[in-house]
């Protein structure tokens, strides 16, 4: 009966950490394949680490931009907190999650002097439903390459195309869509290198 | 510059957002004046417009609130110009009353207003629906459905106005003009005229007795009905209908899109009749009628308030057709918040259950976590408005007694949230000050503050600063003077020094400006230095009222593009352990860098740590350390 053949990414962070854009590139990369593809932002300020979501959709035939909760092919985070819980809502049982090992507290357990919760149990939880994760340092794989942080998402984009075939983007096109910048080519192709 | 607005790229197709595709439709009807105001999620069609001026003969501008910029385009459209105003939904209220003037009198170049609704108040502080208003005044309403109708529908509107003599709002909301999606780009038309003021001419009714105001208000329903002969060329509203369907679906705007992806995903897209309504006021009655007769069940489906619902029941009543209605009125979609898939399925599955077509129980999975905390925003380290705040708390503490703070809108509002939770909550824009006054003059006991951007004071603030000063009301207002509109995202101000296209402008002095109210106390401070800070407003408390403390420095997010183009290597402060007691008060700033090594243990023991990814070097904690334990360094990372 549903004959759709979409396929969806949740692409979550704080301000600040690149998520625009990750989506941004993506969604390049497949209009560039001739697929049909739509993105919506979704910030909650213009502040730094508040929130942000994108979703991209790629492959569907309507212009539906938000993502349903449950459905969700990939969740990508560029933060541990933030991933894992964006995952628990919208990613598909059998999903794949992408995560950045950042740790970033959120401001109420800065005052209130509470450690940064352990996620382990979470993401144990989801592998459990079936779903299929990768964990990476990319902060650290981007301040090896650039020196900076900035890169870390594209880092994490890089990880996404190597594991995630069913994203059905071919490298050539993602790189394409780097706009030949050296820097951010090397966050991604330490990206598409990782094992782990 | 984005190829959204480059003119080489006729009919290629393009990657835009929704907020693009309008700006890109303006361009090619030809637009020559564009004001606007910030607020999400139309505060783009404005950043996209003001980055083509240096090529085109085009205005582009931020004005000082929403109404006036209704007026600037409305003057523009009266000279015989095109002219697009932009705002979000809760600038759509500040302009009600220029834009009812505007449709009265009318206008002779297209006048075009772009509203922007944050259905779900996704970066808004209430929900509100810009339909309504353009109902009030009595003018056409139009909503795309998706991006590429979305630049169709900015362009055609220029002409609609023309055609019908008044402003014509093109009303969008979060799901479509924050999305992106392929569009075709289009060729730009030319339209040299000659700039001359004037009034259009309008063939009033006439009527005896009846006084010119009256007629002309007359005149603009009578003008209504006819938009529906301008529009019969237009495609904006169409119907699919599905031969032996009972159910039928009106979309209205964006949720024709996702009635149709929700009919595909249950399958039901050749059993179910769809309406696509793009022409939201005036209610294309004769094709909605068709549309009821032909079903036994509509679903209404619109983003804001039951107001399609409301007239497609009005309609019901008047033809006495049997059709049942579906809908927020119904209560079969809940009102508020944005139409979200589920809930567009829930209704269909409803409707099918109505008609007696039930349909396959397919349970939604359940989530494969139970809910997990969310997070709110924050400032940003390095934020003046940390030490504003801080500062602010001090002096109170200080001073004693009971307080009140308000904050009004923009980056103020992040002090009613954690960590900061100063203030007991904010207002609309440019409103704190008056929501002030009437709270200070009911308790004079209690000390009432109200916090104000310099946006905001500029934007309606002043008035009711003013106004505080005239009646007397014992207020202070702490005014946050960060150069720029930073909660929308870092827009140009009047005290910005900088206009719409990034160039000189003239700077309008904000401590100068509370200075000529003729207040008994304004004083301007930086704040990130907090003592003589908090000493300001201690003072302000302390005198006679109302006055006014001007706290003055650049918001960090430019400070730090500013040095980023400057070459200057980015600072971090740095914990000298051996000096720091654990004392805490580097952890009173609330500032996202600092946290607790560890849970915070009661009887002592943990040290604030820097995080130092997140750290800016703004010199705060240096200042409020009293042990010299907290230093900066330059050689960082």
């Amino acid at each position: 009966m549903n004959t759709d053949t979409g396929f969806d990414l949740r692409i979550v962070g704080l301000g600040g950490q690149g998520i625009v854009t990750m989506a941004t590139v993506i969604a390049e990369a497949a209009a560039a394949c001739g697929q049909e593809v739509t993105v919506i932002d979704r910030p909650c300020s213009a502040m730094r680490l508040s929130p942000i979501a994108c979703d991209v959709r790629l492959r569907h035939k309507c212009f539906a931009p938000l993502i349903v909760p449950g459905t969700a092919h990939v969740v990508v985070g560029m933060e541990l907190l933030e991933g894992a819980r964006t995952a628990g809502e919208y990613l598909r049982h059998d999903g794949f999650v992408v995560i950045n090992a950042a740790q970033v507290p959120t401001a109420g357990d800065l005052v209130a002097g509470k450690p940064y919760p352990d996620t382990e149990p979470l993401w144990a939880k989801l592998r459990g439903h079936g779903a299929k994760l990768v964990v990476v340092d990319a902060n650290a794989l981007a301040l090896q390459e650039v020196g900076s942080l900035r890169g870390a998402n594209l880092v994490v984009l890089g990880v996404l195309a190597s594991r995630v075939v069913e994203l059905g983007l071919p490298t050539s096109s993602l790189r394409e869509a780097l706009c030949h910048d050296q820097d951010r080519l090397r966050c991604f192709e330490r990206g598409l290198a990782f094992e782990g | 510059m984005s190829s959204v607005i480059e003119l080489s790229s006729v009919g290629s197709r393009v990657l835009a957002y929704g907020y693009e595709a309008v700006a890109r439709g303006a361009l090619e009807a030809d637009v020559r004046l564009v004001a606007g105001f910030p607020g999400n999620p139309a505060s783009g069609t404005l950043r996209t417009l003001s980055s083509s001026l240096r090529e085109r003969a085009i205005h582009v501008e931020y004005a000082t609130n929403e109404k006036v910029a209704m007026e600037v385009a409305w003057g523009a459209a009266m000279s015989g110009q095109r002219a697009l105003c932009c705002v979000n939904m809760l600038g759509t209220h500040v302009l009600v009353d220029a834009l009812r003037w505007s449709a009265n009198i009318g206008v002779r170049g297209g006048l075009v207003l772009l509203c922007g609704d944050d259905i779900g108040a996704n970066t808004s502080g209430i929900e509100s629906d810009s339909r309504l208003v353009g109902s009030m005044a009595d003018i056409p309403v139009l909503e795309p459905a998706d991006v590429q109708e979305a630049k169709d529908m900015a362009q055609y509107a220029f002409e609609l106005s023309e055609t019908m003599s008044v402003p014509v709002m093109l009303r969008s909301v979060n799901q479509l003009m924050m999305a992106r999606s392929l569009i075709t780009i289009g060729a730009q038309e030319h339209h040299d005229r000659t700039c001359q003021f004037g009034t259009p001419e309008r063939d009033l009714p006439t009527g005896p007795g009846l006084r010119r105001q009256v007629l002309s208000h007359r005149y603009l329903h009578s003008n209504l009905q006819k938009t529906r002969n301008a529009l019969a060329q237009r495609d904006f509203d169409h119907l699919e209908r599905r031969d032996g369907a009972a159910v039928g679906i009106i979309g209205c705007g964006v949720c024709y899109s996702l009635a149709k992806e929700a009919l595909g995903l249950l399958g039901l897209s050749e059993r179910v009749s769809l309406l696509k309504l793009g022409v939201i006021n005036p209610l294309n009655k004769e094709l909605v009628g068709r549309f009821l007769q032909s079903v036994a069940v509509a679903i209404v489906m619109e983003e804001g308030e039951a107001f399609v619902e409301a007239g497609v029941q009005a309609l019901v009543g008047e033809k006495g057709y049997s059709t049942k209605i579906l809908g927020r009125l119904s209560e079969t979609i809940p009102f508020a918040g944005e139409l979200f898939m589920p809930v567009v399925e829930s209704a269909i599955t409803h409707a099918m259950d109505v008609v007696g077509e039930p349909l396959q129980p397919h349970a939604p999975s359940p989530p494969l976590l139970p809910p997990q905390p969310g997070r709110t925003p924050t400032l940003c380290a390095g934020c003046p408005h940390i030490g504003t705040f801080y500062a602010l708390r001090k002096a109170i503490d200080k001073i004693g007694g009971r307080y009140l703070a308000v904050a009004d809108a923009g980056c103020a509002w992040m002090g009613t949230l954690p960590p900061a939770k100063t203030f007991a909550l904010s207002t609309n824009m440019g409103g704190a000050i008056g929501l002030a006054s009437g709270a200070a003059l009911m308790d004079p006991d209690v000390h009432v503050i109200a916090v104000v951007g310099d946006g905001a004071l500029l934007h309606g603030g002043l008035m009711g600063l003013v106004n505080a000063y005239y009646n007397q009301a014992p207020v202070v207002a702490l005014v946050l003077d960060n150069r720029t509109l930073a909660n929308t995202g870092l827009q140009p101000t009047a005290n910005s020094g900088r206009d719409a296209a990034g160039n000189e402008a003239p700077r309008v002095d904000v401590a100068g400006l509370c200075g000529q109210v003729g207040l008994p106390f304004v004083e301007a401070v930086n704040p990130l230095h907090p003592a003589e800070t908090t000493e300001a407003i201690y003072r302000a408390l302390k005198g006679p009222k109302p006055a006014v403390v001007v706290a003055v420095e650049r918001c960090t997010l430019i400070r730090m593009r500013d040095e980023e183009l400057q070459g200057v290597i980015p600072r971090k402060a740095k914990l000298i352990a051996d000096n720091c007691n654990a004392c805490g008060e580097c952890m009173e700033l609330r500032c996202p860098a600092i946290c607790w090594e560890g849970s915070r243990d009661p009887k002592g023991g943990t040290r604030p740590i820097i995080l130092l990814d997140t750290c800016v070097g703004c010199d705060l904690c240096v200042r409020v350390c009293t042990r010299g334990a907290i230093v900066i360094q330059d050689d960082t990372p």
